[in-house]
Formats: structure tokens, sequence, C-alpha cells
């Protein structure tokens, strides 16, 4: 019996192959998730200048970053703190307390947000295009 | 290993391919005008087909003679280094990707297109003595691995559409 050669084994294999089959897919799995992460690095958020925040989905207070403060979100018994450009969530009556362990963010676009009470506070600052992971 | 007059034609008739390919790219604009050397790799398409269908030496031949010649023709000759490291080490992957015959062309086109614009970029960073260049490898990576896809496909249709007689030399 002939053993057929490398050129003849190429042929007939990739005549009879799939577009893509099991082990394409793992890669390029893989390398989307190689080319996210990549991107993430590669895209830095910008810093915003001012944050709003929202309580039960009302605008109730807007917060220049740029000077630090420490203010009581009205109608609620959170408190947030601006400080370095960044502002975080100091106290809050929240069981969890999630929103405060988000700490300080000052990317435009950045978040924090306090499900039980319904306070979202929000990171802007103009003209923002990327906002990292959202 | 036997070395057949048919295949040395045929390895002709594909370099000429390759370059002809090559040297109607080079006339469209850049897609990144930073790196000039970015093209859609449709050269590229013979290499794997010729892994194929000739075997790795004729392939590996054709990705040379091609590198080379044509930056020359184009009339860049700079081009040639990046050219001739980027070609040879795509066409290596190329040949042994295929010979594994564990993946599918079109994402061996993929991961080629990928390790061509890495070696490319590592070459411009060793000429430029500055790393700056890979700041601008994530979107080229990108870019690339669109263009390999393709013609990695393009080497899909042809192997699998072309008529049996054609394919054994």
């Amino acid at each position: 019996m002939r053993i057929p050669s490398r050129t003849e084994q190429n042929i007939s294999h990739y005549r009879k192959a799939p577009f893509v089959g099991f082990w394409d897919f793992a890669l390029l799995l893989l390398i989307v998730f190689l080319a996210t992460v990549g991107l993430k690095y590669y895209i830095e958020p910008d810093k915003g200048d001012y944050c709003a925040v929202y309580v039960d989905g009302e605008m109730v207070l807007e917060l220049s970053l740029t000077e630090d403060s420490v203010t009581e979100i009205p109608g609620t018994h959170a408190v947030l703190t601006v400080r370095d450009g960044a502002v975080a969530v100091t106290e809050n009556d929240c069981p969890n307390k999630i929103c405060m362990k988000t700490g300080y963010v000052d990317d435009k676009g950045g978040t924090i947000v306090c499900a039980p009470n319904k306070i979202v506070v929000r990171v802007s600052g103009g003209n923002s295009y990327v906002t990292g992971v959202h | 290993m036997k070395i057949s007059a048919k295949k040395i034609a045929v390895t002709a008739l594909l370099t000429a391919l390759s370059m002809l390919l090559g040297i109607v790219e080079s006339l469209l604009p850049p897609i990144i005008p930073a790196l000039p050397f970015v093209r859609i790799g449709l050269g590229n398409a013979v290499i794997g087909f010729a892994v194929i269908v000739l075997g790795t030496p004729y392939a590996l031949t054709v990705s040379l003679i091609k590198s080379v010649t044509v930056p020359l023709i184009v009339g860049n000759p700079v081009m040639a280094i990046y050219s001739l490291a980027g070609g040879l080490i795509s066409a290596v992957v190329t040949a042994v990707l295929i010979n594994a015959d564990k993946l599918s062309l079109p994402v061996i086109g993929i991961i080629s297109s990928i390790a061509h614009n890495l070696s490319q970029i590592t070459v411009a960073a060793i000429m430029t003595s500055t790393a700056a260049v890979f700041s601008l490898a994530v979107p080229l990576l990108l870019f690339g691995a669109a263009a390999g896809f393709g013609t990695g496909t393009i080497q899909f249709l042809l192997i699998k559409t072309l008529p049996e007689k054609y394919l054994h030399l």
C-alpha cells in the first residue's frame, strides 16, 4: 500500500475539512478574549469633571469633581465625598454597602449604584467617547 | 525529496502571481498612514495554496522571491527587510499549521496574518530603536486578522472547488 505524500494528504484533508471546526472555534474565542483584554489597556478612559446624582430616576444633585467636598445626597442618608477629582460614597444606610465598596470613581461614564436606596451617581464631563468597560 | 520539473514550473507561475498581487496592492493607498507597509495580504493567499498543492519547500521559495522582488519593483527597497521578515515568518507559520491538519484554512490565515504583522512591527521597532511602534500594534493586528481571514477563505474556496485533477501535480 502506497503511503500518500504530504501534499496528497493535505489535498485530501483540506478538501474535506469544514469551514470552521472545533479547534478553530476555540482558538477564535481565545483570540477575541485576548483582543478584548488588550483593548482595555489600550483605550484609557478619560477623567470626568462632574457627576450627576439620581435618586429614583430623578436628578437631585450635581457635583463638580474639581473641588473637594463632602455632601449629603438630599432625600437619603448617603454621603458623597469628592477628593482628588474622584467621587465615592462614604456613608450609607444600605445593608450590603456595595456602593461604598465601589470606592472612588473618576472615569467618564463611571457609576456608583446603591440598589436598595435607588441612588445612581454617574460621572461625565463633556464629550466622552470610550468608557472602558460599560 | 523528489524534485519534479512540473512543480518547479508551477512554483514559478505562483511566484509571478503572488508578485503581481503584491504590486497591485501597493498601488492602493495605505490603510494606516503611519505604517505604510500594512497591506491586505492577497499575495499570501498564494502561499497557503502553494503549501497544500506543491509542498513546503516550494511555498517557502514563493514567499522568499516575492518578499524580495516586490519592494524592489515597487520602488521602495527599504520595505524589503520588513517584507522579508514578515513574509518568511508567516510562510513558516502557515506551512507548520497546514501540515498539522488541526485547524481550518481561514483560521490559519488569521494566525499567519497576526504573525506577519507582529514580525513587521518588531522589525520596525528594531529599525527605529523605539518601542513606541507597539502602541499602534492593536488596531493593526485587528485589521490584519480580518485580512488573514479573507485570504484564508480564498484558499479554502480554491481547495474545495477546484477539480481534483488540477490539484494533483
